[in-house]
């Protein structure tokens, strides 16, 4: 069975006071059906980026796809024109955002907005796709949903509203899902919850889940694997259990050292020193130089993405780590 | 919210007010209005009340590019000296007004509770009567003077910037440093007035411009309805009115000072709708 | 104790409906205790309306209480004139979640450090100039930051911002609001070291609202749990978190994932969305949401006692 998701040597510039710069530079993986591939790092890194490119929702005149491959269930995307590209979006590929409130037209009844999508995709008839947006309200877990499909998206709460945005994405049975930060503006009971539901979608309908989070314990609990971005490079990736036994880019190390975790006493964080450079300070070579430990001068040269003799689907995009896993 | 004062956002300010040609369109009509305001003793030709009464009613001619007036005065130069009068009425009401209407509606909007009660409801009323019928009966009441038709002006227009101010206010002090500066022990004073009121000018500056329009108009209209600064001080209404009374033989006599205040409003509606969104952080840049 | 905050509580009240207005209730805050000392950090956790930011609120009398007690280093704060309370203000400070909501932003850096020098007559001119140069250096800012609007900076150097503005009176007490959930991990753990490091030298205390577990669990060393305006469970962090007493504080806990893929991802243990504090339920405000619950829990509401030394716990049947 082919990928639900594949994406080969994607980048993105973005036009930054009139110059084209790359803001995700050539960003490969592969998301199998029912894998939920974490993509993390921290504001700025690319992540965002990389999901609007894959989406094919880059604003024209300030981002553009300028290299890569996007192939949707089997299909290519990239080069698409709108027109093809809007029968894609919400058919074979479906996008949460962090706040649904924005993504939700506030003067249809949720009921009306999930059916919409139905019939233009499916061409259900009224009455059928209304009966659909019934099961899928169900099926997100909104209690009452015959009663709710008539309902505002004022009306519901934050988690609801996000189980009503999953429910539009998954309406047409996409293969795909990109979830960007579904949980960040939410409680954590909440976020469990929703979580715990994103989880069992992909199980059950062999669902791709991309997850976009800065939040490491949600990537630990719910993703298979990991890819780590900074500086619009994917500077790490491989399995979750892998990575957070040993992560091996230098980055990803000094994210976990500044986290404080809640399962134990952390008696000193190490903060990152510096901050991430703009796009236009951008070091040539490793984009982590500036504040890396391990710094040494082959850094000075972009490194590839290596995989560890020890465990080749564990890659690493720095020199120094890469030889030390040896 | 609101563009700020400092270098970045200014620049930006900058780059989207140079490249609105309205707002540029604006500026210029404002512009040569305040000209001929600030140098008329050395732009008219002559002087404003100096008659000849054997050229009354004096169509355009080379003497008079915009012809004489029923006791012969240059039409031009009266229409010259009358910016002076029209502009000065217009911005030394508009700015009392904005200062008004500002502190008290600041107040209003920090204050909250009865206060905000109180003033808004005044404030509805005083909205509620259009603005010339309550300049004519505030200059019927004070009697028709230089003075007495810039209050007349200031008034109608304080009710508006009370509204804007009060709700700018509202805005502002969902911010945490309103908060912030009352957790330091800051005065309300100090607060309201040193903290709260320079965000908010931004909006009220825009509403000036328009306003200050508006202003020009009232007084034109309180000219022409004999409200205005007394004979025989020049103003654009008073040139209208003393035309109108000549219409039948002179017409261009009203017409060229109307076309004055015209271009004045465009002027300034276009500077204040050019502002509006150059201000305006939502606007691309 | 330096701060001690007695039963305070605080309602809302607010007009809801269209086109008849009705008068709405929110008990924002329900009879909540606690205290801090110096050199000491309390966090204040729980979900979105649980009133924890209120209760800093309050405490700095930002809003007023209905009723309750606030007593700093001996002195009433809810009771103070406003004289007294001017006086109390420098010492004690707030710092938000968002900094950049939380500086004026058309007031230079150096300006908003002086301004409140000035205003207390603390310093002014060259003396107040040196001050704030050298609360920059504490807090980890350049001296050229001295003259730039708050928009020039990042959000963590924002946040740096309003923690120097919060330090200038050279307080006892500082109220943190969320101060660090606006910001990215690394910039985070470069905030929480400086708050450390304050914590220490200047023996400040601090009252630490956040929803992060993480991030509570490393500052403070003792931690109250709140519930729809009530302190539900209270004392030391670590053995709040490791073993929690109240169903919810173990909810709360179990839902806030560490990084470790080895833990088996817990079952998601509650149904449902924290109930509105516009008509909580009677009885134990979670009672609806609670595998525990029984009758009693629904009529009587059960009273915060101690079950340990130095915890605390409001439920029938704590664990």
């Amino acid at each position: 069975m082919s990928a639900a998701l594949s994406v080969e040597g994607l980048t993105t510039s973005l036009r930054i006071d009139g110059v084209w710069r790359d803001a995700v530079r050539d960003v490969s993986f592969e998301l199998a059906r029912g894998e939920t591939l974490a993509l993390v790092g921290e504001s700025g890194c690319g992540k965002s980026l990389t999901a609007m490119t894959v989406m094919g929702l880059l604003p024209a005149g300030v981002g553009r796809l300028s290299a890569g491959r996007i192939v949707i269930d089997g299909v290519e995307t990239s080069g698409l024109a709108e027109a093809q590209l809007e029968k894609v979006r919400g058919d074979a590929i479906g996008m949460i955002f962090q706040e649904p409130m924005t993504s939700l037209n506030p003067v249809l009844t949720v009921g009306f907005q999930i059916a919409e999508s139905l019939i233009q995709h499916r061409g259900l008839s009224r009455r059928q796709a209304r009966e659909r947006a019934r099961e899928l309200m169900e099926l997100v877990r909104i209690p009452a949903a015959a009663q709710r499909l008539d309902s505002y998206p004022h009306q519901f709460s934050g988690g609801m509203r996000q189980r009503v945005m999953i429910a539009l994405a998954i309406a047409c049975e996409p293969k795909v899902l990109i979830a960007d930060e579904p949980t960040t503006a939410l409680d954590v009971t909440v976020q469990a919850q929703v979580l715990d539901l994103l989880g069992s979608l992909q199980r059950d309908k062999g669902l791709g889940v991309l997850l976009i989070t800065h939040n490491l314990g949600v990537v630990a609990t719910n993703a298979q694997r990991v890819m780590v971005m900074y500086g619009g490079d994917v500077v790490e990736s491989g399995e979750v259990g892998a990575f957070f036994a040993n992560p091996r880019h230098p980055y990803s190390r000094a994210l976990l050292a500044a986290m404080p975790r809640v399962d134990r006493p952390t008696a000193d964080l190490s903060p990152i020193p510096g901050q991430v450079p703009t796009l236009a300070d951008m070091p040539e070579g490793c984009r982590f130089q500036s504040r890396c430990p391990l710094r040494e001068e082959a850094c000075a040269r972009r490194p590839p993405l290596t995989p560890l003799r020890d465990d080749p689907r564990h890659l690493t995009r720095c020199v120094v780590t890469a030889r030390e896993a040896s | 919210m609101s563009a700020t004062a400092s270098p970045a956002r200014r620049n930006a300010f900058f780059g989207r007010a140079t490249r609105s040609p309205a707002l540029m369109i604006g500026v210029i009509l404002v512009a040569i209005c305040i000209v001929m305001a600030l140098f008329a003793p050395w732009l008219a030709p002559y002087d404003p009340d100096e008659q000849d009464v054997i050229n009354k009613l004096a169509g355009p001619s080379r003497e008079h590019w915009l012809g004489t007036d029923s006791f012969g005065r240059d039409t031009l130069s009266r229409i010259i000296w009358g910016a002076r009068v029209s502009l000065f009425v217009g911005f030394v009401a508009t700015l009392a007004g904005v200062v008004v209407g500002a502190a008290v509606g600041v107040v209003s909007g920090y204050f909250g509770g009865w206060v905000d009660r109180v003033i808004s409801g005044a404030n509805d009323v005083l909205m509620s009567f259009p603005q010339i019928i309550m300049g004519i009966i505030l200059v019927a009441v004070l009697g028709p003077s230089l003075f007495n038709l810039i209050l007349a002006i200031a008034i109608t227009a304080v009710p508006a910037f009370v509204r804007i101010a009060r709700g700018s206010t509202l805005a502002m002090k969902e911010r945490d440093f309103v908060d912030a500066c009352r957790a330091l022990g800051f005065s309300n004073m100090r607060t309201m007035f040193a903290h709260v009121a320079p965000n908010i000018m931004d909006e009220l500056v825009v509403m000036a411009s328009l306003w200050l329009a508006t202003a020009i108009r009232t007084e034109a209209t309180l000219s022409f309805i004999g409200l205005g600064a007394p004979p025989p001080t020049a103003t654009w209404g008073g040139i209208v009115r003393e035309g109108f009374d000549n219409l039948l033989d002179a017409p261009l006599l009203s017409i060229f000072p109307s076309i004055a205040i015209l271009l004045v409003m465009i002027g300034l509606n276009l500077v204040g709708d050019g502002l509006r969104d150059a201000t305006d952080p939502r606007a691309p840049t | 104790m330096l701060l001690e905050v007695v039963d305070i509580a605080k309602t809302f009240v607010l007009k809801q409906g269209w086109p008849v207005p009705k008068l709405v209730e929110v008990r924002a805050l329900d009879g909540v205790s606690f205290g801090v000392d110096h050199a000491e950090a309390l966090g204040v956790v729980g979900e979105s309306g649980c009133g924890k930011s209120t209760a800093a609120r309050v405490a700095l009398r930002l809003i007023e209480a209905d009723r309750g007690r606030v007593t700093f280093d001996g002195r009433d704060v809810l009771g103070a004139r406003p004289a007294e309370l001017r006086a109390l203000r420098r010492r004690m400070q707030i710092v938000f979640q968002d900094p950049a909501s939380a500086l004026d932003p058309r007031q230079r850096v150096g300006a908003a450090l002086m301004e409140p020098l000035a205003v207390h007559g603390v310093a002014k001119g060259e003396e107040a100039r040196k001050r704030a140069l050298a609360i920059l250096d504490e807090v980890g800012l350049p001296k050229t930051a001295f003259d730039r609007f708050p928009h020039e900076f990042s959000g963590g150097q924002r946040q740096r911002i309003g923690i120097a503005r919060a330090l200038a009176l050279e307080p006892d007490v500082i109220f943190a609001d969320e101060p660090v959930s606006a910001l990215d991990v690394s910039v985070q753990a470069q905030i929480l070291k400086l708050l450390d490091d304050l914590k220490q030298r200047r023996r400040l205390a601090f009252v630490f609202v956040s929803h992060d577990l993480g991030v509570v669990r490393h500052f403070c060393e003792r931690t109250v749990v709140m519930y729809l305006g009530r302190i539900i469970e209270s004392g030391p962090t670590g053995e709040i978190f490791d073993a929690p007493k109240h169903p919810y504080t173990r909810v709360l806990r179990e839902a806030s994932p560490a990084p470790d893929p080895t833990v088996a991802k817990a079952k998601v243990a509650i149904e449902g969305e924290p109930p509105s504090p516009v008509a909580p339920p009677p009885g134990c405000h979670f009672h609806p949401r609670c595998p525990l619950a029984t009758d009693i829990c629904r009529r009587d509401a059960p009273a915060l006692r101690d079950i340990a030394p130095a915890r605390r716990v409001a439920c029938h049947h704590a664990l």
